[in-house]
């Protein structure tokens, strides 16, 4: 009997995000499909099932919208919708899929396109309570940790920009990267605000893109290549779209954060993550959400995230190499995507194979994926290059 | 008491806000009569429990800002001002917590701990059929209304 430790990545793939004009919905998971299923060395026909991560209805509906890209029918195909965690836990569906032994080989994808939206910046109508959230934007629900957490630590608007100064300059070399350029402080600090104290270069783009990786199980992944990677630890939360309700809401932690992390540290084995991790990436859709990740994540005490960012404990050099990729700051972040994205990059760097921003020696890698305003949905997956 | 529903036709939407006899703005919330729970926007089953036993819960006008943020860019736009805008989780003195606008001042002079008050807002033109809305401003001591 499988379980998930035996499930295995075989392939990934990705286009480059940003803003994606002249591509459809169906180009883009065509692109990062079959690149998925190159790297994998399968044809459309193996696959069993699939998994299609999608947050807003415009980008696309049901499963149909996967089964047409692949050009594959007749396969079950799920749609997951879950605010920004919507690819990763495609990803874990397909996962637990293979480690029930439902099925030998799947595909899990995600995709947006949200640039050809009107509108300024993520549209949010829909989320939350009606009135209370009329007049809020992504930025500002980030944004309103801020106050809490300088109270609370100390944590300067200098602190947030590293996190931005770091990201871009870990993506300025990712040829799939939405901004391939590093910012200095400077420029970070000097931005127009946006949701004070957050600035334009505190927050991800409004991002086009998809990713997709195949999904087997280990003794399968043997006759594929040798440097599958393989589930080490996975856990995933749900808090409250109604903060106003939990009088514990502190907004100085991402609690489905902290649940996740537990869950999938206590399935790895590890008991300090900042010595077990070497890599993460790690949700990054403003910079004070990463601040509060790296703690929430045991990555650094509580309080010291801001700190830790300026120390340069996070660089792809430091003590955990934090969104090596660039994140979602530089990367680019379309919502479905993402999350499939973090395993895309995540499995990269554990087979070596991340030109130009290649954390040495990576042995233990991280997807760590954040959704909804204020910190609502969680999903931890730590993958491994070691043999079970 | 007359009452204006700020919400659609069921309290939970927009909350409940009332003009008392003096002619001051009071938000009505609910509380659990199982676990006490207290909360705003009122609801009809405890968000703390799942009952439906609830009562009203008239709040107290006054609080503090417990967080906030300034919206320099409105996205899909606050049904009271344009931006930049303070938006804000109000600590009610009885501990209820409120998300609602800061008006009557710079929005870059709210800072957290401040002292604040409920007051009603004509609401910008929204699809929410909202009229009037509450917003809380800046007050100290007998303005707060501490104690009505
Ligand atoms: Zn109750």
């Amino acid at each position: 009997m499988a379980d998930l430790k035996d499930v295995a990545v075989i392939g990934v793939g990705a286009t480059k995000f940003g803003e994606n004009y002249d591509w459809g919905v169906d180009d883009m998971l065509t692109i990062a499909a079959f690149d998925a299923m190159d790297d994998a060395g399968i044809k459309p026909g193996q696959i069993e099932a699939g998994w299609i991560g999608i947050q807003y209805p415009f980008t696309g509906f049901s499963g149909a919208t996967l089964s047409d890209a692949i050009k594959t029918y007749d396969i079950p195909i799920t749609h997951t919708e879950n605010y920004c965690v919507s690819g990763l836990d495609a990803f874990r569906n397909a996962c637990l899929a293979v480690a029930s032994e439902q099925f030998d080989m799947v595909i899990a994808c995600g995709v947006e396109k949200i640039t050809d939206q009107t509108g300024r910046g993520l549209p949010t109508s829909g989320f939350g309570h009606p009135v209370q959230m009329a007049g809020m934007t992504a930025p500002s629900a980030f944004g309103l940790a801020f106050p809490r957490h300088a109270k609370a630590f100390g944590t300067t608007k200098e602190h947030l920009a590293h996190v931005a100064v770091k990201n871009h300059f870990n993506g300025a070399v990712n040829p799939k990267a939405h901004f391939r350029r590093e910012v200095t402080l400077e420029q970070v600090m000097k931005a127009p605000l946006i949701s004070g104290p957050l600035g334009l270069l505190d927050c991800c783009p409004i991002s086009d893109g998809s990713a997709a990786v195949i999904v087997t199980r280990a003794d399968i992944a043997k006759k594929y290549r040798d440097d599958y990677v393989t589930i080490k630890g996975m856990g995933f939360a749900t808090y409250t779209n109604l903060m106003m309700y939990d009088k514990n809401f502190d907004y100085l932690a991402w609690r489905p954060t902290v649940k996740a992390a537990e869950k999938a540290y206590a399935m790895a084995g590890i008991t300090d993550p900042l010595n077990e991790v070497d890599l993460a990436e790690c949700h990054d859709c403003f910079t004070i959400t990463e601040i509060l990740n790296v703690e929430d994540l045991g990555f650094c005490k509580k309080g010291e995230g801001g700190p830790a960012m300026a120390e340069g404990r996070f660089n792809i050099d430091g003590q955990v190499a934090v969104n090596p990729s660039g994140g979602l700051k530089c990367f680019g972040h379309p919502i479905g995507a993402t999350g499939v994205r973090m395993v895309y990059e995540v499995t990269k760097q554990l087979q070596g194979r991340a030109d130009g921003r290649q954390r040495e020696g990576a042995k233990v890698g991280m997807a760590h994926n954040l959704g909804g305003l204020g910190g609502v949905v969680c999903g931890v997956v730590i993958l491994t290059n070691q043999v079970r | 008491m007359t009452g204006v529903d700020t919400g659609r036709e069921t309290s939970h939407l927009g909350g409940r806000l009332i003009t008392g006899p003096d002619g001051d703005p009071r938000l009505i919330g609910i509380r659990c009569l199982d676990c006490g729970t207290g909360a705003f926007p009122a609801t009809d089953y405890c968000p703390g429990c799942g009952s439906g036993s609830l009562e009203d819960l008239p709040l107290p006008r006054a609080g503090t800002v417990w967080t906030y943020t300034v919206v320099y860019m409105g996205g899909y736009g606050s049904i009271v001002a344009d931006p930049p805008y303070a938006t804000a989780f109000i600590e009610l003195d009885d501990g209820t917590f409120v998300h609602a606008p800061i008006t009557g001042c710079d929005p870059e002079s709210v800072r957290v701990g401040m002292e604040v008050a409920l007051t009603t807002v004509e609401a910008k033109e929204n699809d929410l059929g909202i009229t009037l809305t509450y917003a809380f401003e800046p007050a100290v001591g007998r303005e707060r209304g501490v104690g009505s």
